[in-house]
């Protein structure tokens, strides 16, 4: 390995000697050529290429977010001279009337102007209208301006059979309890889970096996808002000879937090005594749960910026070892640090494993950490193919999904720089960035569809959240994407013809009442997939709890397992394609009804939500 | 200290200080001196031999009390000194000998009864040990050492129930006697009582808590109660005695499996495989923590080890099929099914995992076939008729389905899935007022059960506001859960507490009757 870096780094392609040649230029003698406290990373082995992709089905993904009524807009500052302006743009996807389909939770953020006016900005819930529409019913909600928003995550942390919201901010997080009538109710005091530094984010799990979630939320930098550091004040104030924002390097960090849910209403503070605190406050942004050594408990892992990345292995006593680096998930192939910002997990090569990518910024690659089992990564993204053409990129929200629904996960990551001064420079680097959409060829490898897929994902924004789901309940996963500046963008993937897929929406009777954490293995067509269900994940987004499998030209689905996160393990056998079911822990396959909870009326309650309730 | 050498009593007396002096060798020279005087002097003698006793020169010891018994031998003492030394000398059958005559001269000594049972126990001959035992409590009843000695007899009888007895008198004859409450505790263990002898247990553990065995005792009972932290403590303190008792290293290790420590257990394991190597249940276990860590190729590896040294062990095949099924080897987890169950046709559950396996595989018919060897062996095991039942619709042998479903349902009447599945079977076969039956019951039990999800949270958080004196808070809670789950016992309790600390005692009342209907273990405080 050491010899095949050292060999790496003698050789460039002619494409990386120009825009070093510009660095250089640009730069002037002795100025560091890194943003974002971030060194670049290496330049690609030799060998690395991105392939377009031919002979595989490429599905249309339409932007539809006009035709969908969608007319919120994230506050955005131009110049974003303080790096709190950049974070945010987490998005949800949330069933929050538990009508069976998803409904969005954009989140928002003032600038910091605003901010110290004591002003707040608006996020926006959209109901699903169950005909490509949806409905602004933030304000009926309440769950409008809760905070100085970055993202969140969803979990019904009271398994009352009504999906609850966190949303993660810079001073104090909020825990909106769903009231089951389209209401929300803000309980962060009571559950003693406001956090109060700087959050970013945050995902449910039960890693005790209590049958409770529990939360952990990630944190980034310690700023003052009255005491920020000055735009363009110091080395690590400048990106390419520019001045720019500062931080995160040169900024302290903040710890990390986990809650225990004591399954009364409240949380306990464990992040010391478990183990993941964080001491050396790194700058921690994405976070996901995900059981990767298949012990049946729920580790954590969590992507810091600017530092090695954390994979805390669940121990299974209320304590967690971080195995970042010897697990080799902490740091980018050569050992250096990258500016890890979302993650996702997926089982892209039918080995039963979830293996992990993690996005960062521009001049270095998405890792691909393929899990190789016992606790053993290695990091193949240029092997895999879907390195190099991430490179250019500063990239945020990713998942791993299954877009052609030929039960191979896909790759699909949205970018945009942190600097809007990026489009100053020579280099090429631009403020507003396409995504990437990299289809998975059965092999271990992807090839590039980007531009493929039609205008949409090369469309050049500045994006940051990204949530995958059926949002149209049509066996064919989309996307929403929430930009940091202006419109979001819901993304709707218009399928293959002929392509066969399930659903299948889990509910605990004894776990969890979202099931989060259960494994699912399903065989059809001779093919082996195994998905989790996750709370969190991406970048500060949350993306459909129900689970979903592509299952090529397949019309059944031979066998089914769930392992439930009590420990139960279910099988079902036959099943048919092209259809939603709803699973109950210890029941089996049920009417949709028996996993949602009966509506709770109250006076005043909106009549378009009256309508739909309780239809599928 | 002197005496006149001419006076043998003088020189005798002398020699007794001496001697609980411990002052041996000069206790010897004056013995020796009253015995030149008075060669015929039956206590000196005695008191010779057991001053050579105390030295450990028991062939001198021996000789002068064959000579006190030989002078004097009408001397219950001196028989009974020399029986002692007899057995010491492990020569056991003279020594019982001695015992009977000393008893011959003396038969109202209760001391000698219990001491010639002893010697009997020695022997084995443990109904007239027991019998010399019941001697001397007939003639002292307040002779703990004797029910101490009767109880250990009766132990080794069989009799627990009488040792149990007798070793209850001692113990209250003498609460400091450590061994006795040991013995005790060992024969309530016996006797299945397990509370009763961790009591015991920890009355030893007061006393003389190095008492050898007695913290792996306690460590097993402790395991067995799911107490871990304590278990893990006395198993420590096991070792702390016997750092290389392979059987102590292989319980902590089972300690910490239950714990969910993987690494320890595994490192314990090693340690007690490496103290005794072909102990192949020790290798099992090893397997066993691989397989909690999901080391699986371990887990295998391991198996396959202690299955060199025992290739007939069923129950290492089975686990041997559970890791390769994990491992997703279906044809070799099944081989090994067959293996196990080859060895032993009557293990269940080796029969459930073959069956399901099957079923995955698509081989149906194969499946059905060893599901119903399970409902054969355990008649009782709900889920396998459960599951065959799904099978067999699967299959659409619909009258087949329909009779394990019911059986299933029959055994265990809240298994929501086995109504509905079976409603789906009676639709198929035109039951549609039974399907409807059937298909009610399976909602209710699965609206039950994410309802109880909801009702505990709520319960919970009642719990918790009532502590902190938020009356009306926690009555809507408790409500909350009663509406949730209207048979929900804790939630009527609880609410019932809280009524009564608002002053609305009729209705608390009432609650408090329902919750004890509900479950008669909640009473009402007083």
């Amino acid at each position: 390995m050491r010899n095949e870096a050292a060999l790496r780094r003698t050789h460039r392609t002619a494409s990386e000697l120009v825009v070093i040649a510009f660095l250089v230029i640009s730069a002037g003698v002795g100025q560091p050529a890194f943003a974002q406290g971030m060194a670049q990373g290496p330049p690609a082995p030799p060998t690395a290429k991105t392939t377009k992709c031919k002979g595989l089905s490429i599905p249309p993904l339409e932007d539809v977010t006009d035709k969908a009524g969608i007319r919120f807009a994230h506050n955005y500052s131009r110049e974003a001279r303080s790096i709190l302006e950049s974070m945010a743009g987490g998005v949800l996807l949330v069933d929050y009337d538990r009508d069976g389909w998803l409904d969005i939770y954009f989140t928002n953020a003032p600038t910091v102007g605003e901010a110290l006016q004591g002003k707040k900005a608006r996020g926006a819930l959209y109901h699903n209208n169950h005909d490509g529409t949806f409905t602004d019913v933030t304000d009926r909600a309440g769950i409008g301006t809760p905070c100085f928003a970055m993202g969140g995550a969803v979990g019904d942390y009271d398994n009352d059979g009504w999906p609850d919201i966190y949303v993660t901010c810079y001073g104090g997080n909020v825990l909106y309890h769903n009231n089951g009538d389209g209401t929300f109710t803000d309980v962060t005091k009571k559950a003693a889970v406001a956090d109060g530094r700087w959050s970013t984010g945050a995902a449910f799990a039960d890693y005790d096996g209590d049958g409770f979630l529990d939360l952990m939320v990630t944190n980034y930098v310690d700023l003052d808002l009255h005491h920020l550091p000055e735009f363009g004040s110091a080395m690590t104030c400048r990106f390419m000879g520019i001045s720019v924002q500062c931080g995160p390097r040169g900024l302290k960090g903040s710890g990390d937090s986990l809650f225990h849910n004591q399954g009364d209403g409240t949380f306990t503070d464990v992040s010391k005594r478990a183990g993941v605190d964080d001491p050396s406050g790194y700058y921690g942004l994405g976070v996901l749960w995900s059981d990767f050594n298949n012990t049946g408990r729920p580790d954590i892992y969590v992507a810091n910026d600017s530092s090695a990345g954390y994979l805390y292995r669940n121990d299974g006593n209320g304590k967690f070892t971080d195995i970042g680096m010897q697990s080799g998930t902490a740091l980018g192939e050569d050992g250096h640090e990258q500016a890890g910002m979302g993650v996702s997990v997926g089982d892209y090569l039918h080995s039963g494993r979830p293996s992990l990518v993690v996005t960062n910024f521009s001049m270095d690659n998405t890792p691909l950490y393929r899990n190789d089992g016992n606790w053993d990564f290695q990091e193949v993204s240029y092997a895999a193919g879907m390195g190099l053409a991430s490179v250019p990129w500063v990239k945020w929200g990713i998942a791993f999904v299954d877009l052609n629904n030929d039960g191979w996960l896909d790759l699909v990551t949205v970018n945009g720089h942190v600097y809007p001064q990026a489009d100053q420079l020579q280099t090429g680097a631009k403020y507003r960035q396409p995504k990437l959409v990299q289809l998975n060829q059965g092999n271990g490898t992807f090839c590039d569809a980007s531009d493929q897929t039609g205008p949409a994902i090369m469309e050049e924004r500045v994006s940051r959240g990204l949530a995958v789901g059926d949002l149209f309940n049509d066996g064919n996963m989309d996307l929403v994407v929430e930009d940091l500046v202006g419109k979001p963008m819901v993304i709707r993937n218009h399928g293959i013809s002929g392509r066969h897929w399930v659903n299948l929406e889990l509910a605990g009777t004894k776990s969890n009442r979202m099931a989060i954490g259960a494994r699912v293995k399903l065989v059809a067509g001779g093919m082996a997939q195994t998905e989790e269900i996750h709370s969190g994940g991406s970048y500060l987004s949350q993306s459909d709890t129900r689970v979903h499998f592509g299952l090529g030209s397949a019309t059944r689905i031979s066998n089914l397992e769930i392992r439930w996160p009590s420990g139960k393990v279910e099988t079902f056998s036959d099943l048919a394609a092209d259809k939603f079911y709803s699973i109950l822990e210890g029941e089996g396959v049920v009417p949709a009804e028996r996993i949602r909870p009966k509506p709770v009326s109250r006076r005043g309650s909106h009549p378009e939500i009256s309508a739909t309730a309780g239809k599928s | 200290m002197s005496a006149d050498p001419k006076n043998a009593d003088a020189q005798n007396m002398l020699a007794q200080v001496l001697l609980r002096l411990r002052e041996v060798d000069q206790a010897i020279a004056h013995l020796e001196q009253a015995l030149e005087v008075r060669p015929t002097m039956a206590a000196a003698r005695i008191a010779l031999g057991q001053a050579y006793e105390i030295k450990g020169e028991m062939d001198p010891a021996v000789v002068e009390l064959r000579r006190a018994v030989e002078f004097s031998p009408n001397n219950a003492e001196a028989h009974r000194e020399l029986g002692r030394a007899l057995s010491l000398e492990r020569k056991t059958g003279e020594a019982v000998a001695e015992l009977h005559l000393a008893l011959r001269l003396a038969p109202q000594r209760p001391e000698l009864h219990d001491e010639l049972g002893s010697l009997l126990a020695q022997e084995s001959k443990f109904e007239p040990a027991a019998t010399e035992f019941r001697r001397a409590i007939g003639l002292n009843p307040q002779f703990e050492k004797a029910y101490l000695h009767l109880g250990v007899a009766l132990v080794a009888s069989g009799d627990l129930s009488g040792a149990a007895k007798q070793l209850e008198h001692a113990v209250q004859l003498d609460p400091r006697d450590a061994t006795a409450w040991f013995y005790h505790g060992s024969v309530e263990e016996s006797l299945g009582d397990r509370e009763a002898a961790m009591h015991s247990y920890q009355r030893v553990d007061g006393i003389t808590p190095s008492m050898p065995d007695l913290q792996r005792r306690m460590g097993l009972l402790y395991q067995r109660r799911g107490d871990v932290d304590q278990a893990e403590t006395a198993f420590h303190q096991a070792l702390q005695q016997t750092p290389d008792n392979p059987e102590v290293h292989n319980s902590l290790a089972l300690t910490l499996l239950q714990r969910g420590d993987g690494d320890g257990a595994v490192r314990e394991f090693q340690r007690a495989i490496e103290l005794r190597p072909d102990d192949a249940s020790f290798q099992g276990n090893l397997g066993t923590a691989y397989l909690q860590k999901a080391d699986f190729e371990s887990a295998i590896a391991q198996f396959r080890a202690a299955l060199k040294m025992t290739p007939d062990a069923a129950n290492l095949h089975y686990d041997l099929a559970l890791a390769l099924k994990l491992k997703d080897d279906l044809p070799a987890a099944i081989a090994e099914w067959k293996e196990s169950l080859r060895l032993d046709p009557n293990l269940a559950d080796a029969h459930y995992s073959l069956g399901v396996t099957l079923w995955q595989s698509g081989d149906f018919p194969a499946a059905v076939e060893q599901l119903r060897e399970v409902t054969q062996i355990q008649p009782q095991y709900a889920e396998a008729y459960y599951t065959l039942g799904t099978v067999y619709k699967q299959m659409k042998k619909y009258p087949e389905s329909e009779e394990a479903l019911r059986k299933a349902i029959e055994l265990e009447p809240d298994l929501a899935g086995a109504h509905t599945t079976l409603a789906s079977v009676l639709r198929q076969l035109g039951k549609d007022d039974a399907a409807e039956v059937e298909a009610k019951a399976g909602a209710q039990l699965s609206q039950e059960k994410t309802s109880l999800q909801a009702a505990t949270f709520a319960t919970n958080s009642g719990k918790r506001l009532l502590a902190n004196g938020d009356l009306d808070g926690a009555i809507s809670q408790f409500r909350s859960a009663i509406s949730s789950v209207p048979t929900y016992a804790l939630a009527h309790y609880q609410l019932a507490v809280a009524l009564a600390r608002q002053g609305q005692k009729d209705e608390a009342a009432r609650e408090f009757q329902k919750a004890s209907e509900l479950d008669s273990h909640l009473v009402p405080p007083r």
